[in-house]
């Protein structure tokens, strides 16, 4: 096996995966020398009483918890983050606690950040310290940045090594349930993610290791999971892979997908999962007719296993991941659109992402590429774009 | 945002849970020094440790757990349920009440709950493997074979323990480890 001649890899989250995570917390929060956590979390957790289910696994401990927040809203608010600040301070807290969605987590981290940095979270720069203890806790609703370097309030993003949460937990308990929809759309999400990551820019042996796992849990339970939503294995499989797909995407250049997806669900507010999972095939047919990029063969062996990839003369290999990838999103009917064009959007707010993304990722695109990306995941033409 | 709308939450407790293990453990505890008494593997196994060696069994944060040690004589002693005073050698902690259910209900054996992360130790590796098969060899003598096949990794062959040691152990252990000696 080639080494690459240069890489680098950041991970600091440690994970806790498998029955009673949750019960780990009180010990982990004592590593750290914390007793006294401010709980963050969302109101589709509370509906779904993750947050009784966390206080019950805190049973027999000598963990008080400071505050338990269950407001936060659908994207992290500024206004919430400096509340949160001063109820930290009034309750006498020492470490954080994320439970549930992506804004539950950018909201922790922003809380943690304003605190460390003591400033507002407008006028932070860049991170350049160790941060207060921050756990976060996968449910059935994280996706995207939950386990990722980055930060996002109010549309300012920030990204820093010392945004990883330091601990990860993942307990069958919470990311059990939900629809076949939000089954699909959070392990697509992390498949674009994580096929993305390992598509652009150099090539990272222990950022590949991340990859192919991640994709390999999504390709093995996301069809049982779709089905049967309390399959225990299949759900913590999933949820690994999610975070896994973080993990990956946080150590590489950002994807054409992934960047055209997030854009499109920050304007119209379309399911983030969704349209990346259409537009990835396309992404990738474009990408593979590049020189100096394309479709790693290890990816389709991560999808189909070594008897399949075996199989596939060389040439054909990087089609072969595209053609999978298309069956897989064939395969949910109900809870995926084969094209944009279905998911009902305005195709002029597409045309104006297309001018606006080749200055927001690494790759260099022009905007015409982009917009032929989009017209063809617009009407899912297989030709080539 | 009001911050008395958000209050500091206390988690409950499980009494039911603390109850089984405070007398499961106790049991053990006093079955291990039964058994270093009575069965000639486990005393082997003990004339091993070092003579200030001291095991504090336990479940994070607050017990319940057991203290075995030896004594002036060598030989294995119960020293009750506190670790107070003690200069314990070998700590062998389970992270949580639920963790520790799991394992002293048979859900998961010995084995499989180390390899699941849940025990801490802090001591002498060797000491807390030589532990490990002393606490198998008590849980055979203690428990039928039925349950104590999901606790153990391998259940001893006739060639390794027969049946007439087995039970006889058995009679001799429990009431050892009722009345103390």
């Amino acid at each position: 096996m080639k080494l690459t001649e240069q890489f680098k890899f950041f991970n600091q989250a440690k994970i806790i995966s498998g029955n009673k995570g949750l019960n780990n917390i009180p010990v982990e929060l004592d590593d750290y020398n914390a007793s006294k956590p401010l709980i963050i979390t969302d109101k589709k957790s509370v509906e779904k009483k993750f947050d009784k289910i966390f206080i019950k696994a805190l049973s027999d401990s000598n963990l008080i918890i400071g505050a338990l927040y269950g407001s936060v809203s659908n994207e992290a608010k500024i206004a919430e983050v400096r509340e949160l600040v001063d109820l930290y301070i009034a309750r006498g807290c020492d470490s954080i606690i994320a439970i549930g969605s992506e804004s539950s987590m950018n909201t922790a981290k922003a809380v943690n950040l304003m605190l460390c940095e003591k400033k507002d979270f407008l006028e932070i720069k860049d991170v350049n310290q160790n941060l207060k203890p921050l756990i976060g806790i996968l449910t059935i609703d994280s996706r995207d940045t939950f386990t990722t370097d980055i930060v996002t309030v109010d549309a300012r993003t920030l990204q820093s090594n010392y945004l990883f949460p330091n601990v990860v937990i993942i307990d069958p308990r919470m990311v059990k349930g939900g629809s076949e929809e939000s089954v699909v759309e959070r392990s697509l999400l992390a498949l674009t993610q994580s096929i993305e990551a390992g598509t652009y820019g150099v090539n990272n042996p222990m950022n590949d290791s991340y990859i192919y796992s991640a994709n390999q849990y999504i390709y093995e339970n996301i069809k049982v999971l779709s089905k049967n939503r309390q399959e225990t294995e299949a759900a913590v499989a999933i949820a690994n892979a999610v975070y896994m797909a973080g993990v990956a995407f946080s150590n590489a250049p950002t994807g054409i997908a992934y960047a055209l997806a997030k854009e499109i669900h920050k304007l119209t507010g379309e399911s983030i999962g969704k349209v990346a999972a259409i537009i990835l095939p396309h992404a990738l047919r474009w990408i593979n007719g590049k020189k100096d990029n394309g479709i790693k063969d290890k990816i389709l062996q991560s999808l189909i296993g070594i008897e399949g990839y075996a199989k596939t003369p060389s040439e054909k290999r990087s089609i072969m991941v595209i053609d999978e990838i298309e069956n897989l999103i064939k395969s949910f009917p109900k809870s995926l659109p084969s094209n944009l064009k279905d998911l009902k959007l305005q195709r002029y707010i597409l045309e104006n992402i297309a001018n606006i993304i080749p200055d927001k990722i690494e790759y260099k695109i022009t905007a015409k590429e982009c917009l032929a990306i989009i017209d063809a995941a617009w009407s899912s033409e297989k030709e080539k774009v | 945002m009001r911050i008395e709308n958000y209050p500091e939450i206390i988690p409950g407790k499980n009494p039911f849970k603390k109850i089984y293990l405070a007398i499961f453990l106790w049991i053990t505890g006093r079955a291990i020094q039964a058994a270093a008494r009575t069965d000639r593997v486990v005393k082997k196994e003990f004339e091993m440790l070092p003579d200030d060696f001291m095991l504090y069994l336990g479940v994070s944060p607050n017990g319940p757990g057991f203290v075995v040690g030896k004594d002036s004589n060598g030989k294995a002693k119960y020293m009750g349920a506190k670790l107070k005073g003690k200069s314990i050698t070998l700590k062998m902690i389970i992270k949580n009440i639920e963790a520790a259910f799991l394992v002293f209900t048979f859900q998961e054996s010995t084995a499989v709950g180390f390899a699941h992360d849940r025990f801490m130790v802090s001591g002498n590796l060797d000491e807390a493997c030589r532990i490990g098969r002393v606490l198998d060899i008590v849980e055979i003598y203690l428990l039928p074979k039925i349950i104590t096949k999901l606790a153990v990794k391998r259940y001893p062959n006739w060639k390794q323990m027969s049946p007439i040691r087995k039970h006889v152990g058995r009679v001799i252990i429990y009431t050892r480890a009722i009345l103390g000696f």
